[in-house]
């Protein structure tokens, strides 16, 4: 399973459409540290914007347009036949293409964490913790990531359709993004959308020193643990669940 | 039957209520060369699919080794190397770096598999050139390349000297025999170029809509059917019906020209002469013919020719 993972990555070498995603993935959140700098804000607002435009926007988006690119490339050379041949099942490329991409979350969650530690050295109450500051990162992603799976569904129906898949995807994270940019306003404190969900269990973890504003915002924005991990990993579960189930059936014939 | 490397028993396929494969009995023998001639559409590719796992068996079995297929999938797969349709890669690597996935993926390939398996082909081994920039035959000869990496014992090429110039056309023909005489490979190939087919094959199964319509060793069907006798007379129906009754004629043909083609074997020409000048027929011209496996294919398709 690791060896198809590793090939997985290695057949986006040269690629553009992954070029441009990791550059996509790297840069904005760069301008976003850049911008914290210049305007000497305290470290945990970087932190809060690397959370809010890294984790919740820049790596789900990532993440499913890289997946996307995983199982259309397959479609567009036709060379799943070719695996196929070996006699390595579809479920195992399935899960192969899910944990490559997975590696690519992993990734970008670490550079995420240098642009911070980097960046951090500038502002002020800055806490050089890279272990905590990663995990933040990566759990923030993680629980991102569950919340957005059901973006799986539309990539397994629609990848042999690049354009509309691609304009259907992107769509799916923008309004998850809105959600939790907006929570407040759009009044969405009663919902429980797993991206909600995961924004809301995963805020207090992001808070390195405590405020009575950020105090506030934690009573405010209080979602009970327990039920937003199972909310979240219901929603993965069932999301890859139906996902590898409709993939199966359609490469019986391939 | 313990002989065959592949053998299919009433193998169909169905999509929807259509049969593109209905019923085909397959026997391939160990170490030979064993050709699908048929027509684009005919089946074979879908056959080819269906003895691979990668198309959904309506009806029939498959047996690999002497075994079933089902069950003992990835071993047999482990032992078949494939080219199925067009050969894909990815086209933002080398011809290198594709190979070495597919030996990465095999994960039992001898070190130098994929270095040996390119220059096989006349491809060169860690040459720059992505594979977006390949012709049709370079894509073709990786196609073969990746077939064999891990040197496998039954080979299955659907279409394999496609989209190839006249040399690769013979390199390729050199290289399929060589493997299959000097290696003691089995080759399962299909084509629809029937000047290749008698150049190459052992053995020849004839494919039309989904049908197999006859297999035999070319050798035999070369002897058994490229011979017949074409008899140009008036009264066609009358003198198909009197020869039926005095030779037993049952394998022939009227051609739209009016004149009668036997296949029958045994029966001389003289003789027919002898026994229509006895009954006041008239015969224009008879001659001793012998036919092409194009003609023979188009006979026993009953339709027009294919290459």
């Amino acid at each position: 399973m690791l060896n198809i993972c590793r090939n997985e990555l290695k057949k986006l070498r040269r690629q553009k459409t992954a070029g441009m995603l990791w550059a996509v993935g790297i840069l904005i959140p760069a301008f976003g540290t850049l911008l914290c700098i210049k305007n000497q804000y305290p470290f945990r607002n970087l932190i809060g914007a690397n959370v809010m435009f890294g984790s919740f926007l820049m790596i789900p988006f990532t993440f499913s347009v890289m997946l996307l690119n995983l199982f259309e490339l397959e479609e567009r050379n036709h060379t799943l036949k070719n695996i196929l041949v070996i006699g390595i099942p579809g479920w195992q490329i399935f899960l192969s293409k899910l944990a490559s991409a997975l590696v690519i979350v992993v990734v970008l969650s670490g550079i995420y964490t240098v642009y911070t530690v980097t960046g951090g050295i500038f502002l002020r109450n800055y806490m050089p913790d890279v272990v905590r500051i990663f995990g933040i990162y990566l759990g923030t992603s993680l629980c991102s990531i569950c919340a957005t799976m059901p973006v799986l569904l539309l990539i397994i129906l629609l990848r042999k359709r690049n354009l509309i898949s691609m304009i259907a995807i992107n769509c799916y994270v923008l309004v998850d993004f809105l959600f939790t940019w907006q929570l407040s306003m759009f009044h969405c404190l009663d919902m429980h959308l797993p991206v909600l969900a995961a924004y809301r269990i995963t805020y207090p973890f992001t808070i390195l020193e405590y405020t009575d504003n950020l105090q506030r915002g934690l009573d405010i924005l209080y979602y009970s643990m327990d039920r937003g991990l199972f909310l979240l990993g219901a929603t993965a579960a069932v999301s890859v669940g139906i996902s590898l189930w409709l993939y199966k059936r359609q490469e019986a014939d391939v | 039957m313990d002989n065959f490397i592949i053998e299919t028993k009433g193998l169909t396929k169905y999509y929807g209520d259509t049969a593109a494969v209905k019923g085909v009995d397959l026997h391939v023998n160990k170490g030979e060369i064993y050709a699908l001639l048929g027509r684009n559409g005919a089946g074979k590719t879908t056959i080819m699919k269906m003895l691979l796992g990668l198309s959904m068996i309506s009806e029939g079995t498959v047996y690999m080794f002497g075994q079933p297929f089902e069950g003992n999938k990835r071993e047999f797969l482990g032992r078949t190397g494939v080219m199925i349709e067009t050969p894909g890669f990815y086209p933002n690597l080398t011809a290198t770096e594709n190979l070495e996935i597919l030996a990465d993926l095999r994960g039992y390939v001898k070190r130098d598999a994929v270095k040996e398996s390119l220059e096989r082909v006349g491809l060169t081994y860690k040459d720059k050139k992505l594979f977006s920039a390949f012709s049709l035959g370079m894509k073709q000869r990786l196609g073969i390349a990746a077939a064999m990496i891990h040197d496998p014992e039954v080979l299955i090429l659907d279409e394999p000297i496609n989209g190839l110039d006249p040399i690769g056309v013979m390199e390729t023909r050199n290289f399929i025999r060589e493997l299959a005489q000097d290696c003691g490979k089995t080759i399962l190939l299909s084509s629809h170029i029937l000047s290749e087919i008698e150049l190459l094959a052992d053995r020849i199964g004839i494919i039309d809509k989904g049908i197999l319509l006859e297999e035999s060793p070319y050798e035999e069907l070369k002897k058994r059917n490229m011979h017949y006798i074409l008899l140009s007379v008036d009264s066609t129906e009358t003198v198909i019906h009197m020869l039926e009754e005095e030779f037993h004629i049952n394998d022939y043909r009227i051609m739209r020209n009016g004149c009668i083609q036997i296949f029958d074997e045994g029966i001389q020409t003289k003789e027919i002469v002898r026994f229509l000048a006895g009954r006041n027929i008239y015969v224009d011209a008879i001659n001793k013919c012998s036919d092409t496996l194009e003609d023979y294919f188009k006979r026993i398709t009953g339709g027009e020719g294919i290459a």
